[in-house]
């Protein structure tokens, strides 16, 4: 087998090489996960939909030694997936629920979006980017 | 030179008046004017005291949007010309005054003169064209009792105010004038009618009437006429021996002294012989003056006078509603007519309802000028304008308005229960060349058209 | 920083505003003279209250008055600018959600494509008041520094919340630029001809009254005909 100039022991490793780099890629890798707010739900949205860094939380939480609890309650079913006490506030109050909660702690923390920075979250290229993606 | 005719008194004597009058057209009056020192910390004060939120906020919250233009006939007849505009007038004169504190020489004050005397006839159309209600009309006229006070007022205004505070009337006719002229009036008509009458002083009277000294001076017909149709209603009337004329010169002149005096005659005379009601002739000013305004100058609080004062209009679309006084149809106007809604009484006290109603029964073909009642134009002559020489000028210019209005109407006569609006029409008819077009007060008409009742003697003559 | 501007300032000059303009009002109110200015404000109410409201409703309305049908290119320019001006800053979404975070009061929002309108329109309006000042001669001669400050003043939010609302690049920087410049409309409404806010309706309501106590109210048959 003379002809074979690609052989497998160099293949293999690009190969492997390139599957890490290609996970490693922002965007669709695990360290840049967007999940989409679905509490509260909005019957008529007149703005696009949140996407929520939900990595760069973690991230952030880590760094100050915090952990899941800061923003989700625990439940007898497990940990829960909204924020806080969301869900046992009054449904047309959870929006401004949302807005207060969220902000506070970016207003505590130094960083992160304001109220008056309504499209940074509801940002338009990032829902019609998302749009079929939502889990 | 010898006397100093222009100064901050008014004149309250009969050789003030003489003194007045002797020069000619005002000529020395203009020239002491140029001369004449300003009291600036009297000027000041008068404005802080009586300048208050309303013309304050007027001023300042002003937006410049120019929708007043187009509302002022000076405006319309002086190719649109911006200065006329009475945002730009007001605030170049009232307003640079209070921004300056008072702080100002003859020649500013001379210029607000010319402003408030020949560029404005306080008509009061512009407030009904502005957004935020700001009333120009009114503000000249706050504008010229400061210069009144100070004495920048042209001529003819400071003798008038000076008539009335000595005759107690707009013109030189003292009492026993009045009274004998109300006498030669019921002998010249006796004969037509013999039981006509001009009772005087006549206590609990229904009706007392009031009227304007011109008609006394160069009209004593209109005061037959009124007689007549007091006479031929059954109407229990008399007239005042004091306090019986009811115009006020004071008022185009900024006398607010003046006025006062005016009013508290006329209500003293009410209080004297207890009318149920009172009735002015047929004269606008006069109404704006004793009813509307006068009120205040009297110290009545609620605004109203002390007891019911009609303007003439109102008195005749009672009479003929009531039947009172009725109409020969035979004899009603075929030809076209209009009607000239007088500023002073149809936009400023809403008349404009009696005065229709009357036309409804003494013309078959009326013809509404455009725009017409509490949106029409000021004659043009309003305000004391039709008397001041400086400004004829000006006020022949702003005539063209009204005639343009009248033929547009088609009309060929024009109804005017108004002195002041009788005379700019017979002007414009004149400056204008205009032949063909008649003009009238009411009485004179009402006179040759109504059915003499039964019981009443009459003898043609 | 950013805090400051959305937070202690943004209520600063919103309570600057409120109570600048609530001082005018009274203010207004307080130097009204009756004997002075010859109306007797506290007299004959049955037809002075309807006087003051006929007189001021009737001109919130597009042609409602012979003042605006006779004026209908000031009229048009006039409602365009201030439906928006009006509706936009209490009632948008954006708006709506602050005040209710910020002051607790829930107001209903403007659906997004009318708050885009109303916007743009009002935008439009500004701009076309402001050529209107330059090129009419009736205006020429009228024009203040005041003037076009508060076209300025009004110009500055609009176009900046535009310019965010549609997302186009930085931003958070024509967010911030919007923030500051609707505060500087705020602060300086009270001390500015931006008082109309609240003067329009006084002097309205005074001349409203004047006409309905003193100039005709009782023969008229009804408040003035606007």
């Amino acid at each position: 087998m003379r002809e074979k100039l690609i052989r497998f022991r160099t293949t293999l490793p690009c190969l492997l090489l390139l599957i890490c780099g290609l996970a490693l890629m922002p965007g669709a890798a695990l360290g840049n996960e967007l999940v989409p707010v679905k509490t509260p739900s909005v019957s008529k949205p007149e703005m696009p939909k949140v996407f929520f860094p939900h990595d760069k939380h973690v991230e952030a939480l880590e760094a100050k030694n915090g952990d899941c609890s800061t923003c989700h309650n625990m439940t007898d079913a497990g940990m829960s997936e909204t924020l806080k006490d969301v869900t046992s506030v009054a449904a047309k109050k959870q929006v401004a629920y949302m807005h207060a909660t969220c902000t506070d702690c970016h207003v505590k923390a130094g960083k992160g979006p304001r109220l008056v920075d309504c499209r940074v979250c509801h940002s338009e290229r990032t829902a019609s980017e998302f749009a079929g993606k939502t889990k | 030179m010898s006397e100093l005719l222009c100064t901050p008194t008014p004149v309250t004597t009969k050789e003030g008046i003489l003194e007045l009058l002797k020069d000619k057209g005002g000529a020395q009056y203009y020239s002491q004017m140029k001369e004449m020192k300003v009291d600036q910390e009297a000027l000041a004060r008068d404005l802080e005291q009586t300048c208050k939120s309303r013309t304050r906020t007027w001023l300042s919250v002003c937006a410049h949007c120019a929708m007043c233009a187009d509302s002022c006939f000076f405006y319309r007849t002086n190719n649109n010309d911006p200065t006329q505009i009475p945002s730009y007038k007001i605030q170049v004169t009232l307003g640079e005054l209070l921004r300056r504190k008072g702080k100002v020489d003859a020649e500013f004050m001379i210029k607000c003169m010319d402003a408030a005397w020949g560029k404005c006839t306080c008509c009061n159309r512009c407030a009904v064209y502005c957004p935020h209600g700001i009333d120009t009309g009114v503000m000249f006229s706050y504008l010229r009792g400061i210069l009144f006070k100070h004495g920048f007022i042209p001529w003819e205004m400071k003798i008038g105010s000076g008539m009335h505070r000595v005759y107690g009337a707009q013109m030189d006719v003292t009492e026993e004038d009045w009274i004998e002229t109300c006498e030669w009036m019921v002998e010249e008509h006796q004969e037509e009618w013999p039981e006509l009458e001009i009772p005087v002083e006549k206590e609990n009277a229904d009706v007392m009437y009031v009227l304007n000294a011109r008609e006394v001076k160069h009209y004593p017909d209109d005061i037959a006429q009124a007689a007549i149709l007091f006479h031929v209603t059954d109407t229990n009337w008399t007239v005042p021996r004091e306090g019986w004329e009811n115009t006020s010169l004071t008022m185009f002149a900024g006398d607010w002294e003046g006025c006062s005096q005016n009013v508290k005659r006329i209500y003293a005379a009410i209080d004297r012989i207890k009318p149920k009601v009172v009735v002015g002739t047929e004269c606008g000013h006069a109404h704006r003056a004793t009813v509307v305004e006068g009120p205040y100058w009297a110290g009545q609080e609620s605004g109203d006078p002390p007891v019911r004062f009609m303007h003439y209009v109102e008195w005749v679309a009672e009479m003929l509603r009531t039947g009172k006084l009725k109409i020969d149809p035979a004899k009603k106007l075929k030809m076209p007519c209009t009607l000239q809604d007088s500023c002073n009484y149809v936009r400023n006290h809403g008349l404009g309802m009696a005065t229709r109603e009357i036309m409804s029964y003494i013309a078959e073909d009326f013809r509404e000028m455009d725009p017409k009642g509490d949106h029409n134009f000021c004659c043009g002559g309003g305000g004391g304008l039709n008397g001041i020489g400086l400004y004829r000028k000006e006020r022949n210019i702003g005539l063209k308005n009204k005639l343009d209005q009248i033929h547009a109407t088609g009309a060929e006569m024009v109804i005017t229960p108004c002195h002041n609006c009788w005379d700019a029409i017979r002007d414009m008819m004149e400056v204008y060349e205009e032949h063909n077009i008649k003009w009238s007060f009411l009485k004179p008409l009402l006179v040759d058209m109504l059915i003499i009742p039964d019981h009443i003697p009459h003898n043609e003559v | 920083m950013l805090d400051f501007i959305t937070g202690p300032l943004f209520i600063i000059s919103l309570a600057v505003f409120v109570i600048g303009l609530l001082a005018r009002a009274v203010m207004y109110v307080r130097g009204l003279d009756a004997r002075l200015e010859r109306v007797a404000y506290s007299y004959h109410t049955d037809r002075s209250i309807p006087g003051a409201l006929v007189s001021i409703f009737k001109w919130l309305v597009p042609g409602g008055t012979s003042g605006w049908r006779a004026q209908p290119v000031a009229a048009v320019l006039f409602f365009i600018l201030h439906f928006g001006a009006v509706l936009i800053p209490l009632f948008l979404l954006g708006h709506t959600v602050l005040l209710e975070t910020y002051v607790g009061i829930s107001l209903p929002s403007l659906p997004g494509g009318v708050a885009d309108v109303l916007a743009i329109m009002a935008l439009s309006g500004l701009v076309l008041l402001a050529l209107r000042r330059l090129s009419s001669p009736a205006l020429r001669q009228l024009n203040s520094g005041q003037d076009w400050l508060i076209l300025l003043l009004t110009f500055l939010p609009f176009a900046t919340g535009l310019m965010a609302r549609f997302d186009g690049g930085a931003y958070q920087t024509w967010m911030i630029a919007h923030v500051l410049s609707g505060e500087l409309f705020l602060l300086l409404a009270p001390f500015t001809k931006l008082s109309h806010i609240v003067l329009f309706f006084m002097s309205r309501a005074q001349i409203g009254m004047d006409f309905a106590i003193k100039r005709g109210g009782a023969t008229r048959g009804g408040a003035f005909p606007w």
